[in-house]
C-alpha cells in the first residue's frame, strides 16, 4: 500500500491512524444513531395534562399551570366564541413575518391574497412561560392566506413568480427575560411563496398593535379613503378619495367597523407586516382544536403551513 | 454492508494489518445490527453528545407524525451553551438518509465517515421512533407541516412522543429551571438562561417552537450537531464509508457552485445534496 497519500502526510503512526478511523466511525455512528433510555381527553375547551403535560408553572401557586395561557378561538364569524381554546406555554419570543409594502401607494404589485379576516382586542393579559405579560396584544383571525405563487396566482395583480419576497423570523433578542443565555435569530427564508393556513383553514394570531396589512381601498365596502379613515386605518394614493391603498393595523382591524372584511370575499395583500407571539392553524369553529384537526374532504391533513424552497438557519 | 469503510480507507494509505479484522468486524456488526430493528442495541442513555459542527444530513424524503421544532441550548465540550433547531419526531419514515461527519486530527488529517441508507427506490424504506435531529442549517425543497399547527410555544411545551396523547412533557429537554449552570445545581459557570426568575422554574421561556401534526420534508439537507434516536430504527442497505478529506468544490453565498473551498468535503451528505444527489 503507499504510505505517500497527501491526505495522509505521515505525522501519525500506523497506529495512530488505524485508531483515528476507527474512532470516527464509531463516532458517527454513535452521533448517528444515540439510543437513549426515555401524559384522557382533549376537550380544547380546558387544560389537558394529556395534551398539555408540561407544568407552566409559578411557584407559590396552586395551579400547576399557573402561567399557561389560554386562547379563545374565532367561531368564524367574528364573535371569538368558539368552543375551542388553545393552552400555550409562550416562549415570550417575537415572531416577524412581512412581505410587500404596507405603506405602498400603489395597488400593484400584490403579494398575496387574503379571504376573511376579524379582529379584536385580546382581552386578557397574556403570559409568557416564566416571567413577564403585556396586555397589549391583538388577536387576528383570518382564512385562505396565500402568497403569490405565480403573476396570476393567486390573483392576476400577483408579482412575478419567484419575486415575492417573504421574510419569516424568531428573534429572542428583546424578549423578556429568562431566556436564553445567547440571543438568536431563527430565520425561515422561502426562495419562493409560501402558504401560511391556505384555502379552508383558519389561523389566528397574537399579534402587537402596530402589526398592519395593506389592501386596495376599491375592494372595501364602499371603496373610498373615507371608509378606511373611520376604521383608523392609513389611505395613501388614489385620487379625490378614490382608489390606492388602505393600511390596517391591529389595532384599527379590532374596531367593530372594520368587520367588512368579514364577509367571505378575498382581498388583495398589497403588503403584510405582522409581529406576532403566537400562531395557529385550526379548522372554522372548531369544538377541540387539539383533536379537530383542519382536514379536506377524504379527511386528509390539512398542508396548513407550506414552505416549498425554503432555508430553515439559527444565527 | 458495502464495500468502503475498509476500501476506502486502504486504498487512500493506511495498513490495517490485524486491525482491519477488527474493524471490520465492527463495521459488519453495525451493518448487521442496520439490516434489523436497532433496539437499544447498545444501551446507552441519553446522553448528549455534541460535536462540532462539521456534520452534515441529506434525505429525499422524510414524512414525521408528530413533528416538532423548536429552539433548543446545548452544551459543547467547553461548557458553554449553544443555540440549535430540534427537529423532533414521533415516528419518522425516510425515503434514503445520508450523515456524514468530518474529523481532523492533530489539526492535520482530516477523514469524513459517510453512512448511508436506503433501498434505492422512491419507498419511504427507513423508519425511526422518537427521533431528533439538531441542526443549525435545514434545506428542504417542501417542507409541509399539516394539521393544527403552533408558532411560539417555548420549546418545552411541544409535544411528539409517544405521538398520540397522553403526551409526555418536554419531550425535547430543553433545560426548565435556573440550574445553577454548567455544573450543576449551586454551582457557577455558563448557564442556558440569561438570568434567572419565576422561583428558578424558567420554563422554557425564550426558546421558541413550532408543533405540527404531520411535517415532511423532501429533499432535505443541512449542518447536523447531534442525532437521537430513543425508539427503534431501521436502515436498509446501511453503508459506512471513510473518505480522505477532499474539498474541490464550494459553494458561493447565493449557492451557486465553483471551485473555491468551502471546507465541506466533497462526499459530504450537504455537498452531495446542494449538487442534486440525494440517498434513496
Amino acid at each position: 500500500m503507499p504510505r505517500s497519500d497527501p491526505h495522509l502526510p505521515g505525522q501519525l503512526s500506523v497506529g495512530h491512524q488505524r485508531l483515528v478511523v476507527v474512532l470516527a466511525v464509531l463516532a458517527v455512528a454513535a452521533a448517528a444513531i444515540v439510543l437513549p433510555g426515555p401524559g384522557d381527553d382533549a376537550r380544547g375547551q380546558a387544560f389537558s395534562s394529556a395534551y398539555q403535560p408540561f407544568a407552566c408553572d409559578q411557584p407559590g401557586s396552586s395551579d400547576p399551570q399557573q402561567r399557561r395561557q389560554e386562547i379563545q378561538l374565532d367561531n368564524g364569524a367574528g364573535d371569538f366564541n368558539a368552543a375551542g381554546r388553545m393552552h400555550p406555554c409562550l416562549a415570550g419570543v417575537r415572531w416577524h413575518l412581512q412581505s410587500g409594502n404596507v405603506a405602498t401607494s400603489s395597488t400593484t404589485p400584490a403579494i398575496g391574497q387574503i379571504r376573511t379576516a376579524y379582529g379584536r382586542k385580546f382581552p386578557d393579559t397574556v403570559f409568557y412561560a416564566a416571567a413577564g405579560s403585556r396586555t397589549d396584544l391583538y388577536q387576528l383571525a383570518f382564512s385562505g392566506l396565500q402568497f403569490c405563487t405565480g403573476d396570476t396566482t393567486p390573483i392576476g395583480a400577483c408579482a412575478p413568480a419567484g419575486t415575492t419576497d417573504i421574510q419569516l423570523y424568531a428573534d429572542s433578542t428583546d424578549a423578556p427575560g429568562p431566556k436564553s443565555a445567547a440571543n438568536y435569530r431563527l430565520t425561515i427564508d422561502p426562495d419562493q411563496a409560501i402558504t401560511i393556513g391556505g384555502s379552508g383553514v383558519w389561523t389566528e394570531v397574537l399579534a402587537t398593535a402596530n402589526s398592519s396589512f395593506t389592501v386596495p381601498v376599491a375592494e372595501l365596502p364602499t371603496a373610498t379613503h373615507l371608509a378606511c379613515a373611520l376604521v383608523g386605518g392609513t389611505a395613501r394614493g388614489g385620487f379625490l378619495g378614490i382608489g390606492g391603498t388602505c393600511e390596517l393595523s391591529a389595532s384599527d382591524f379590532a374596531g367593530d367597523l372594520a368587520q367588512w372584511l368579514g364577509g367571505g370575499e378575498n382581498y388583495t395583500l398589497l403588503g403584510v407586516n405582522l409581529d406576532l407571539y403566537y400562531l395557529v392553524t385550526h379548522r372554522q369553529n372548531p369544538s377541540d382544536p387539539y383533536t379537530q384537526i383542519p382536514v379536506d374532504g377524504s379527511g386528509n391533513p390539512l398542508n396548513s403551513i407550506q414552505l416549498p424552497n425554503t432555508t430553515i438557519s439559527v444565527s | 454492508m458495502g464495500t468502503g469503510p475498509a476500501g476506502d480507507a486502504t486504498r487512500h494509505g493506511t495498513r490495517w494489518g490485524p486491525m482491519a479484522g477488527a474493524l471490520v468486524t465492527s463495521l459488519g456488526t453495525l451493518a448487521a445490527l442496520a439490516s434489523l430493528t436497532w433496539t437499544h442495541a447498545f444501551g446507552l442513555d441519553s446522553t448528549i453528545i455534541i460535536q462540532d459542527g462539521n456534520a452534515t444530513f441529506s434525505s429525499s424524503q422524510i414524512t414525521a407524525d408528530d413533528a416538532a421544532f423548536g429552539m433548543a441550548p446545548v452544551r459543547l465540550g467547553d461548557g458553554t451553551w449553544k443555540n440549535v433547531l430540534r427537529a423532533g419526531f414521533a415516528t419518522a419514515t425516510l425515503n434514503g438518509l445520508c450523515i456524514s461527519k468530518t474529523e481532523t486530527v492533530a489539526g492535520l488529517v482530516k477523514y469524513t465517515i459517510k453512512l448511508t441508507a436506503g433501498d434505492g427506490t422512491a419507498a419511504l424504506e427507513s423508519r425511526a421512533n422518537n427521533a431528533a435531529l439538531d441542526v443549525t442549517s435545514l434545506r428542504g425543497a417542501g417542507i409541509n407541516l399539516q394539521g393544527s399547527t403552533q408558532i411560539g410555544q417555548a420549546s418545552t411545551d411541544l409535544t411528539t412522543a409517544p405521538g398520540a396523547a397522553p403526551y409526555l412533557a418536554n419531550p425535547f429537554a430543553v433545560p426548565q429551571t435556573w440550574d445553577g449552570g454548567f455544573y450543576g445545581p449551586g454551582s457557577t459557570g455558563p448557564n442556558a438562561y440569561s438570568a434567572t426568575g419565576n422561583g428558578g422554574h424558567t420554563n422554557g421561556q425564550g426558546y421558541t417552537g413550532i408543533d405540527a401534526t404531520r411535517g415532511t420534508l423532501n429533499a432535505a439537507y443541512g449542518h447536523l450537531w447531534q442525532a437521537q434516536v430513543s425508539g427503534d430504527i431501521t436502515l436498509p442497505n446501511l453503508t459506512i464509508k471513510v473518505l480522505p478529506f477532499t474539498d474541490s468544490i464550494g459553494f458561493n453565498a447565493n449557492g451557486t457552485q465553483n471551485t473555491t473551498p468551502d471546507g465541506i468535503d466533497d462526499r459530504s451528505c450537504w455537498t452531495e445534496a446542494r449538487q442534486g444527489t440525494y440517498p434513496k
